[in-house]
């Protein structure tokens, strides 16, 4: 039969009651907080897991960032293309127009003067900026005017910008590119101020002006380049349009994986609280009854019957 | 006749002391180490009362012949060593559990900063030409920097924790060894008179079982009745009334501490593997060191892959990119037992930054070559003659002088970087987000840049940055969770062992009570003996009277 010692009831009932307490603790903090990893030390692995997936998670809220900047880019740059077709539209459907036999050198300036107007819109709409004030058509020279007259000849259009492209990260490998340089829209070359549609324009309008004997051949060219520069134009609206369906898929797919992140942060992070209150009725039962067994026990002894 | 009178005064005698011993043991029923005493007793011899041929002893009573103690030497040892397990134990297990807090975790640390970081470098990508995208960037380069600078200065503190604490330890260590042999003292003498004292015995053994939970001890008892007692591997620390003394000393690398005797230059701590003590060592260079390493190498990752890729842009006046962040220095810190001149320099060799360890590096010279240790992992990664080794896990180490045989030298790079981390750019226009086709709406660069959060360009290819942060947690997760198995373990048999020596050596007050009622009778029925005897002899005088 094995002896006890009375100090050993005493250690017996403390290391009982304080290794129930601290288990009650530690579940009120979890039940508390909802989270069930409270140190490092209680999942190293989850931890180091936890860590990975809030990382990346948070690549993925800033892939939608740059979604969202390189939309409302391309949202511009759409726009500003359409209003650019019309304005082509507007010019082709004049010089049509200013064909016919039946016009005098009048009505023509006339026309004329409304192509100089289209002109000036059109430069207008080639220096458009985005929402944080860069020019859309500038290339990397985005703080620049692209356009502007030459100083000898407030007609002739000289392009400042280059043929950069600037692209944008909207997923773990996916870049994008968010703009189309002034070159390729309008089809200028910084080194030749005689190519593009400007100088298309400029060019149309001083014949309508002048109307030289050539006047027909000379309007069938403008119009073939005003047909040349349509075709262009939406053949980069078509890939604006593709680039923001992109986007779009791209976002779809980006939360569809956020979405995933996050169960998965859930079901290593969070606390099951069905289990966690389970747990909190056992060890508090547990409790109870380590106190309630020392207060019974420590109330037995001989001392007690002697007089 | 006369008899009756002794044999009573005998038993009273007898009860008296045995009711002292029992009162003594109702005393120290709570007295730590104390062992329950019990008094011998023997009858006296008795006198030969009888003529020849017939044999007739009477009895003369009874007497204490001892009080001893109910001891037992190996579940005392017992108690002892499964103390010394679970001080260290218990030790790293706190420690651990404060430096889990201090590296921190997805809301905490370092690991928001960074995400913001990289999250500014990813607007400024959106909007390069942007001046509040650049500056929000440099702020918030600058919140990193500081979260680095505040995570190792938090790890600086519990190292300066660490090193209180063993100092203090190894004090109590100290007074607990002269208390020892004070006590060997007392007990050699009393020995001489015939028997040591059960109670000194007892504290003896309590002061051995204090100093376990700080230091490993083993003992040896002597025929004086001294015992002595060995630390580590068997250096003495107490013989006889003589006590050795701990101190500690700056070591090579000034942020830790060597232990070692008075008089000896020799370092004790790698024999000082259990206890309190052994706990704070091993806290130090299995978890605390490498941690903050790797929070070094993260720092230095960061800084050596971002200024490469940030040079290789324009910043926003068209100038090249120059450095981001304040580069690091090497240091190489000589041992302050070298004895000869021999000096030592480091440099990060360029590109080396992705074959760097999160560890320090001993160089040591043996009077012809060099050998250089990797600390984390204690293994030779390099030999050579001088004046240059290479090959040291991007490292170059130049020695000059002439060293001794026996030199060392200690090189450290990641250990104390992340301290040191700094922005060195201040004009938000020098961020180089262009590459080099230049431009101010040109992000090329800033998105190489942004890129490096997630590129596995650190521990050759192994780890991006934020990897390295997972490590470094699910390591000090790893030690924590060691440390508390192995605290809920030893806490178990060390609980057992206890248990089993209370259960032989401890008091039972109802045991006691008994006791007391028993002595108490018989002290009751000797004095009625007494008594009797008393009333025998009158009767006698009484008679002879008349």
């Amino acid at each position: 039969m094995l002896r006890v010692a009375t100090s050993q009831i005493y250690r017996q009932a403390n290391t009982a009651i304080s290794d129930r307490q601290t288990a009650v603790s530690k579940l009120q903090q979890q039940l508390t907080t909802g989270n069930r990893l409270l140190e490092h030390a209680d999942d190293p692995v989850g931890s180091a897991r936890l860590m990975a997936l809030n990382g990346e998670l948070g690549r993925y809220e800033q892939y939608q960032r740059n979604i969202d900047s390189a939309t409302s880019r391309l949202n511009a740059e759409e726009g500003a293309l359409g209003d650019a077709g019309d304005i082509l539209q507007k010019a082709r459907e004049l010089t049509v127009q200013a064909n016919n036999d039946t016009l005098n050198a009048d009505n023509r300036r006339h026309i004329a003067a409304e192509i100089r107007q289209l002109h000036s819109q059109l430069v207008d709409l080639g220096n458009a900026q985005d929402g944080s004030g860069e020019y859309l058509f500038g290339g990397f020279q985005s703080q620049t005017a692209p356009f502007a007259p030459a100083s000898g000849d407030p007609q002739q259009i000289i392009y400042h910008g280059d043929g950069g492209q600037r692209l944008a990260q909207t997923g773990p490998t996916a870049t994008l590119a968010v703009g189309d340089s002034g070159s390729e829209v309008f089809q200028v070359d910084s080194a030749d101020p005689t190519k593009g549609l400007f100088a298309t324009l400029d060019r149309l309008a001083t014949t309508l002006e002048t109307a030289p004997t050539s006047l027909h051949a000379e309007l069938a060219t403008a119009l073939s380049e005003i047909d040349g520069g349509l075709n262009n134009l939406n053949g980069i609206q078509a890939k604006v349009g593709v680039r923001l369906q992109a986007l779009e898929s791209q976002e779809f797919a980006n939360s569809d994986f956020s979405l995933h992140l996050h169960q998965t942060l859930s079901e290593v992070g969070d606390l099951d609280y069905a289990e966690a209150i389970t747990q909190l009725s056992q060890e508090t039962l547990g409790l109870q009854v380590a106190q309630q067994s020392f207060m019974r026990i420590q109330s037995l002894s001989l001392f007690n019957y002697m007089n | 006749m006369v008899d009756i009178l002794r044999t009573g005064l005998s038993g009273l005698v007898a009860s008296q002391r045995a009711l002292a011993t029992t009162s003594h043991n109702i005393a120290n029923a709570n007295t730590p180490g104390y062992s329950r005493q019990r008094a011998e007793l023997t009858t006296n011899r008795a006198e030969f009362a009888g003529g020849a041929g017939r044999s007739m002893y009477i009895g003369t009573g009874v007497n204490v012949q001892s009080v001893t103690r109910v001891y037992d030497d190996f579940l005392t040892q017992q108690v002892r060593n499964h103390g010394t397990q679970v001080g260290q134990a218990e030790t790293m297990s706190t420690w651990i559990s404060q430096l889990d807090g201090v590296v921190g975790d997805s809301d905490t640390g370092l690991a928001p900063a960074l995400k913001q970081f990289f999250g500014a470098v990813n607007d400024v990508a959106n909007s390069p030409a942007s001046l509040p995208a650049r500056q929000a960037l440099l702020g918030q380069a600058n919140t990193l920097a500081a979260r680095f600078q505040e995570v190792d200065g938090q790890m600086n503190a519990l190292r300066a924790g660490v090193n209180d604490s063993v100092r203090a330890t190894v004090a109590e260590v100290n007074a607990l060894a002269g208390n020892i042999a004070k006590l060997n003292g007392s007990i050699a003498m009393t020995q001489g008179q015939g028997g040591a004292s059960a109670d000194l015995l007892d504290q003896r053994n309590q002061l051995v079982a204090d100093l376990a939970q700080r230091v490993p001890v083993s003992t040896v008892a002597q025929d004086d009745g001294t015992l002595s007692v060995f630390v580590g591997k068997g250096q003495s620390l107490v013989l006889g009334a003589e006590a050795r003394v701990l101190e500690t000393a700056p070591a090579t690398d000034p942020r830790q501490l060597d232990i070692r005797f008075q008089g000896s230059p020799a370092s004790v701590n790698d024999s000082l593997s259990g206890g309190r003590v052994g706990g704070l060592l091993d806290f130090q260079k299995k978890v605390l060191d490498p941690a903050q390493n790797q929070l070094g190498l993260m720092a230095v990752g960061l800084t050596e892959t971002f200024n490469a890729q940030h040079g290789q842009g324009v910043d926003l006046n068209g100038a090249a990119g120059g450095v981001f962040f304040t580069p690091f220095a090497a240091k190489a810190m000589p041992d302050p037992d070298n004895t000869g001149s021999g000096a030592a320099t480091v440099t990060l060799t360029p590109g080396g930054v992705s074959a760097l360890q999160p560890s320090d590096y001993e160089v040591s010279y043996n009077g012809a070559g060099y050998s250089v240790r990797r600390l984390s992992d204690d293994a030779e990664i390099s030999t050579g003659a001088g004046p240059t080794l290479s090959g040291v896990d991007g490292l170059e180490i130049t020695l000059t002088g002439a060293p001794a045989a026996g030199d060392r030298f200690l090189v450290q790079l990641t250990g104390g970087a992340a301290g040191n981390l700094q922005v060195k750019i201040t004009d938000p226009r020098q961020f180089a987000a262009a590459d080099a086709a230049g431009g101010v709406g040109n992000n090329a660069n800033a998105l190489k840049l942004a890129g490096l959060q997630t590129d596995k360009a650190l521990l050759n290819g192994s780890s991006h940055l934020q990897d390295l942060q997972g490590r470094m947690i699910a390591k000090v997760g790893i030690a924590g969770s060691a440390a508390n198995q192995a605290l809920d373990a030893q806490t178990a048999l060390l609980d057992q062992a206890t248990q089993a020596r209370d259960s032989f050596s401890g008091v039972n007050l109802d045991e006691e009570a008994a006791n007391l009622m028993r002595y108490q009778q018989s002290y009751a029925a000797a004095a009625k003996v007494v008594q009797i005897g008393d009333s025998i002899i009158q009767t006698l005088l009484d008679a002879v009277r008349r």
